[in-house]
């Protein structure tokens, strides 16, 4: 796992239990069984994720959570960096990475 | 007198307001506003929903996935957008580009004025929140007031309070006439949704739970032993 991906899944992980607490396993299971990968799907292809996180718990809970992520990963990116999506977010991250 | 509780959640919003829907992630908060505005909608001259950060978006977009008369559902709406982005592309009504929670909230007073006779969905606050923290102290009070002016308005407002520190909670709580919750509970990976009654004017059923699942037209709800 390379540095952002690695950066991006603890994101993740601290982003669940904080406002999804006991759901990570259940996420897990889901990518697994959908897309046999685990959370560093997001940093692969954060569009994929994002569409599998909306099957599991609805569309506006994936869109809070994708919110929440960017939240945590903020101070990580630099002042003045305007970040909406999870696409973005893995974007500004493969930059500053250089990955 | 025994009541389901999405009636109950029905009524109890009609009698007072605003209504704060305290939701968890993976709880299917669409569904429940979704037969929610069913009912209620044909019961008020207007329907507004006022939308942060592309939330309307996202939840018809899920909803029409789901149920074909979705859009006959919220046809018609009067749209305020709050910092849209996709949503840019439903051609809202009232587009407003600002984090300044008095700017949002002076621009939403001019255009709508004093409503009455008005079903209000307030969408993506929470989502607004975590991006401004520091606006939302100041937007809920702000907002919450502005839209229950009128006469017989019923204010629907959707919101993740565990995401926020306690001084949030305690303006939600302390704003929240009618307050229910929408939880999960994970059992052997599994989860299952719980609905709490915490704040209603049927007092008889504050404090009482349900279990529910969604069914294609209808929200089934379990007690404890029996369904109701």
């Amino acid at each position: 796992m390379n540095k952002g991906e690695e950066i991006l899944v603890k994101a993740i992980s601290a982003a669940l239990r904080e406002v999804a607490s006991g759901l990570e396993s259940v996420l897990e299971a889901h990518l697994k069984a959908t897309l046999n990968k685990g959370l560093e799907v997001a940093y692969e292809n954060p569009k994929e994720f994002k569409d599998a996180v909306s099957k599991l718990f609805g569309e506006y809970s994936a869109r809070l959570l994708e919110m929440v992520i960017i939240n945590k990963l903020k101070g990580r990116l630099g002042e003045g960096e305007e970040i909406s999506s999870l696409e973005e977010l893995v974007e500004q991250i493969r930059k500053i990475y250089g990955e | 007198m025994k009541m389901n509780p999405l009636e109950l959640i029905t009524l109890s919003s009609k009698r007072i307001t605003p209504t704060v829907l305290n939701y968890q992630i993976g709880s299917d908060i669409e569904s429940v506003l979704y037969h929610l505005i069913k009912r209620l909608r044909g019961e008020y001259e207007e329907f507004v929903i006022i939308s942060f950060q592309d939330a309307y978006t996202s939840i018809s977009k899920y909803l029409k996935s789901i149920y074909k008369d979705a859009p006959e559902v919220f046809k018609d709406t009067y749209l305020v957008s709050v910092n849209p982005f996709l949503e840019e592309e439903l051609n809202p009504d009232l587009p407003v580009k600002t984090k300044d929670a008095e700017i949002i909230t002076g621009r939403i007073r001019v255009a709508l004025g004093t409503k009455s006779n008005t079903l209000f969905l307030v969408l993506g606050l929470d989502l607004y929140g975590v991006k401004y923290p520091e606006e939302l102290v100041i937007i809920i009070p702000a907002l919450i007031r502005l839209l229950s002016k009128g006469e017989n308005n019923n204010l629907l407002i959707p919101f993740n309070i565990k995401i926020f520190p306690e001084n949030i909670v305690e303006i939600v709580n302390s704003f929240a006439l009618n307050l229910f919750k929408f939880g999960v509970e994970v059992k052997r990976g599994e989860i299952k949704r719980k609905l709490t009654i915490i704040r209603s004017p049927f007092v008889e059923y504050n404090l009482r739970s349900w279990y529910y699942m969604i069914a294609p037209s209808k929200i089934v709800f379990l007690s404890a032993s029996m369904e109701v």
